[in-house]
């Protein structure tokens, strides 16, 4: 088809590239032919080139249709019955069937590994509370030191580094 | 173009509830032209018939995935179009498991043959002939994607757009496909686009 399109004709380019596409697709209605004609006439050149489209359109469409047997109908019918009796024992799993389609392995496989990581998180921290559990039992209760040791320890641990104040300055600096 | 007016549509809904009465005539309504794209797809067209009966019985079988998102013939070609690139694969890697060609049976391949009930001279029969077995010829050579766009597109109720859903490309992808094919079977018919003829 390239060979009819011919620069500078713009005008009617994209109209006849269409009735070309149409014709290859249906015959044109006599309104398409006559449009048809007109370009043509005022473009000569493509004559040629539009007739060997229209010869092999023709080629196409005379083809002789195949024969369909005359049982055709029955024949499908008697399979799809044949398939609908089997498909109750098939549809429970029909999904199950879907998921190792080809297309769906990627999801399949990126859902397992979520689950996996889901599991192993899950997993870790159970035994980490029953470590802890096992532990706590163990440890000397009376070993402890009293919550009201460790209440200032902020505070001493802010204190500047270096010489400390005597206990006169400080208590000059209280009074 | 959408399915909501589609009378084909509303018999594929009845379908999808169990109705074989509306199933029935939907395979009558498209059992030529499924057939037709059938038998012109596969290379050797032997069991061409059986393979357009698997297009309906898949139909019915997938009824339930049914959607009215467009018109059903797109929906039935998609259909035609998989299942014929299925078997075009299939005898590529097994050229020689054509059931009629091993096991002989109850077809031979003749019942497969066009029934020629054209009239005319036999100089004009023998043209004829010649020239539909060049054309088939050329079909059988096309790539397999090329060849199904231009059968598509010798289906008259498809429009360019419904033919790209149908082969799953883009609209401009479907009418390059197109082009390439019927500037192929130009080269290759060129005698008889310009000297021969065909009488309809």
């Amino acid at each position: 088809m390239d060979r009819l399109f011919i620069k500078g004709q713009a005008m009617n380019e994209k109209g006849f590239e269409q009735l070309v596409s149409t014709a290859s697709h249906r015959p044109l209605t006599a309104t398409e032919e006559a449009e048809l004609e007109a370009f043509l006439r005022r473009n000569p050149v493509l004559r040629a080139a539009w007739e060997e489209e229209e010869k092999l359109n023709a080629l196409l469409r005379a083809m002789p249709k195949p024969p369909v047997s005359s049982n055709f109908t029955a024949r499908v019918l008697q399979q799809a019955t044949a398939a609908r009796a089997r498909a109750p024992l098939n549809r429970g799993w029909h999904w199950v069937r879907a998921f190792w389609l080809p297309r769906h392995a990627w999801q399949v496989a990126c859902l397992l590994l979520i689950g996996l990581v889901l599991l192993g998180v899950r997993h870790g921290k159970t035994t980490n509370q029953t470590e802890l559990a096992a532990i706590l039992p163990m440890l000397p209760a009376a070993g402890l030191a009293d919550v009201e040791i460790w209440r200032d320890f902020e505070s001493i641990r802010c204190l500047p580094e270096g010489p400390l104040p005597s206990l006169n300055e400080l208590a000059e600096a209280l009074q | 173009m959408g399915g909501e007016h589609d009378p084909d549509a509303k018999l594929m809904l009845r379908v999808k509830r169990g109705d074989l009465d509306a199933f029935a005539t939907l395979v009558d309504r498209y059992k030529h032209p499924v057939m037709n794209l059938v038998y012109r797809a596969l290379p050797d067209a032997t069991e061409a018939e059986d393979l357009a009966q698997s297009v309906f019985v898949q139909v019915f079988k997938s009824a339930h995935r049914y959607k009215v998102s467009a018109r059903f013939s797109t929906w039935l070609f998609t259909i035609a179009r998989n299942l014929c690139l299925n078997e075009i694969r299939r005898r590529t890697r097994h050229p020689a498991e054509s059931l009629n060609h091993v096991g002989g049976g109850e077809s031979d391949g003749s019942s497969h043959q066009v029934a020629d009930q054209r009239q005319g001279t036999p100089v004009d029969l023998l043209l004829e002939r010649e020239i539909e077995s060049k054309i088939q010829e050329a079909l059988r050579d096309l790539p397999a994607n090329q060849r199904l766009a231009l059968l598509l597109c010798q289906q008259e109720e498809l429009s360019y757009d419904e033919i790209a859903r149908v082969l799953g490309c883009s609209l401009s992808a479907t009418k390059s496909l197109i082009h390439r094919a019927r500037e192929t079977l130009k080269q290759r018919l060129k005698p008889y686009l310009r000297h021969g003829t065909w009488r309809r």
